[in-house]
């Protein structure tokens, strides 16, 4: 008789709307939601199992010829995840998105979990950054 | 769907700066709420060699020889009410702390560049499902050792190309070993339990764990205490942080406790476990008072146990055979005859 691992997924990303930041002569902030990340694992719990989920963004760059908000200017939190299943879930919280960066983790897995959170991302804006339509990526990994 | 977008004003607006995201349907935070389903992957066959091993259901954990050629099977699913159209790859991974964590992107390096995952890309009908294959080639020149990467299966929002794209990903992570014979072991050693009290005063342990061994561990285990006061018991607690554990690394493992749990002192046993490595340790320990440091204990050891007694007993044996032989020398002096 074999047992064979069950599914990880990951939810299917919807929009969401930061709106738009008016700027000022200080440097400031625009904060919005990403809409929410589910993760299910319905893995057989094998022992040591755990499952990492990182996020990260490409910088954001203007249709025009200005520069660019570097990846390292959002911050993201997850804020509160909602649980289902035993396991130890731990939300990290992270100034800049540069590179793949822990968000929400589950470890002490004894059976099928699943975690939500809609995450906040926060980007800082500094006074020289051009009005204009900025574009990027934010990647949601898990494994 | 309705896209509110802002503009960069002219001169006589104040000038916005804009994140051109797309509003949320109005009707869809409903929808939410009930199984709006996913983008899942799985490993759908387990080498029979490896079965032993209960990370390979969910991992691929192989140790082959250079030249050698994996494959594994997988299924990735579309659990949503709507098609999806899907990139499947490898990419490079490494053990960040104790945490498994892939490269951003498909970014590469030496085991993803023996990967080749077919297909490449799939369009998964609501609810539909498609097996796929990851097929490892280790070249003859392969050096030994243990290397990671991750296999994903990838989407994106549907979002018109001004804005900001979220694209999600899940994966089987490959903790892939090449060398010749056998795998290398896996070991690890627990070298000290610490028992901390919050300054809320909830207890708990941290077991700082190296690795030993030439395999990255995952590890899990729990923590049991006996013999306590008035010959109370406690746990199992389950270690809670801390889990994938890199070669040669050293980590802190913390297991949170219950707050009601007396300082002690107890007889702590501590079980840890990757794959089928298991060890167990024990160490009395007593935790700290409110306001009070961490204290940190060793495991006993057979020495503590049994030394004592051990040298001691040596130490008899030695004495009484020294005074045995004194004896017998009286004896056969005094039977001599006078010379």
């Amino acid at each position: 008789m074999t047992i064979v691992g069950g599914v990880l997924s990951i939810s299917v990303p919807d929009s969401s709307d930061l709106g738009a930041y008016t700027a000022t002569v200080d440097d400031g902030e625009l904060s919005g939601s990403l809409g929410n990340v589910t993760v299910s694992d319905a893995r057989n719990a094998a022992a040591g199992s755990a499952w990492v989920a990182t996020a990260i963004a490409t910088a954001l760059t203007p249709d025009g010829a200005g520069p660019t908000i570097g990846a390292a200017q959002i911050d993201y939190r997850s804020g509160v995840i909602d649980k289902v299943g035993t396991a130890t879930f731990e939300a990290v919280p992270q100034e800049g998105l540069a590179a793949a960066s822990e968000v929400v983790s589950a470890s002490a897995i004894t059976g099928d979990n699943s975690a939500t959170w809609n995450p906040t991302v926060t980007v800082h804006i500094d006074s020289a950054k051009a009005a204009d339509t900025y574009t990027g990526t934010i990647t949601h990994s898990v494994s | 769907m309705s896209a509110r977008r802002w503009f960069g004003a002219g001169a006589v607006v104040a000038s916005m700066v804009t994140l051109g995201l797309l509003a949320t349907l109005g009707t869809s935070i409903t929808a939410e709420a009930v199984e709006e389903g996913g983008l899942g992957i799985r490993l759908t066959d387990v080498p029979s060699a490896d079965v032993a091993d209960s990370r390979e259901q969910i991992y691929v954990t192989s140790h082959v020889a250079p030249g050698a050629i994996v494959l594994r099977n997988f299924e990735v699913s579309n659990t949503t009410g709507d098609p999806l159209p899907v990139d499947l790859f490898a990419s490079a991974a490494q053990i960040v702390g104790t945490s498994f964590i892939g490269d951003k992107g498909r970014t590469a390096n030496e085991l993803s560049s023996w990967i080749s995952v077919s297909p490449s890309t799939a369009q998964l009908r609501a609810g539909g499902t498609a097996a796929g294959v990851i097929r490892i080639t280790v070249p003859d020149a392969a050096v030994n050792g243990e290397r990671y990467a991750v296999v994903w299966v990838q989407t994106k929002s549907t979002q018109p190309s001004d804005g900001v794209t979220l694209v999600n990903r899940v994966g089987i992570r490959l903790y892939l070993s090449v060398g010749p014979g056998f795998a290398p072991p896996s070991d690890f050693t627990i070298e000290s339990l610490t028992a901390k009290r919050s300054k809320t005063g909830i207890p708990s342990i941290s077991a700082r764990v190296v690795n030993t061994g030439q395999r990255a561990l995952d590890l899990s285990g729990e923590l049991t205490f006996t013999d306590g006061p008035a010959g109370l018991r406690g746990g199992p607690f389950p270690v809670q942080l801390g889990n994938t554990l890199a070669i040669g690394e050293s980590a802190e493992l913390l297991i949170p406790l219950d707050a009601s749990l007396p300082n002690g002192p107890w007889q702590a046993d501590l079980t840890l476990r990757s794959g089928f490595v298991e060890r167990t340790v024990q160490t009395n320990l007593t935790f700290p008072a409110l306001g009070q440091s961490d204290i940190e204990f060793a495991p006993n050891s057979w020495l503590r146990h049994y030394g004592i007694g051990l040298v001691g007993g040596l130490t008899a044996l030695l004495l009484g055979g020294i005074a045995w032989v004194r004896v017998r020398e009286r004896r056969e002096r005094a039977a001599l005859p006078p010379s």
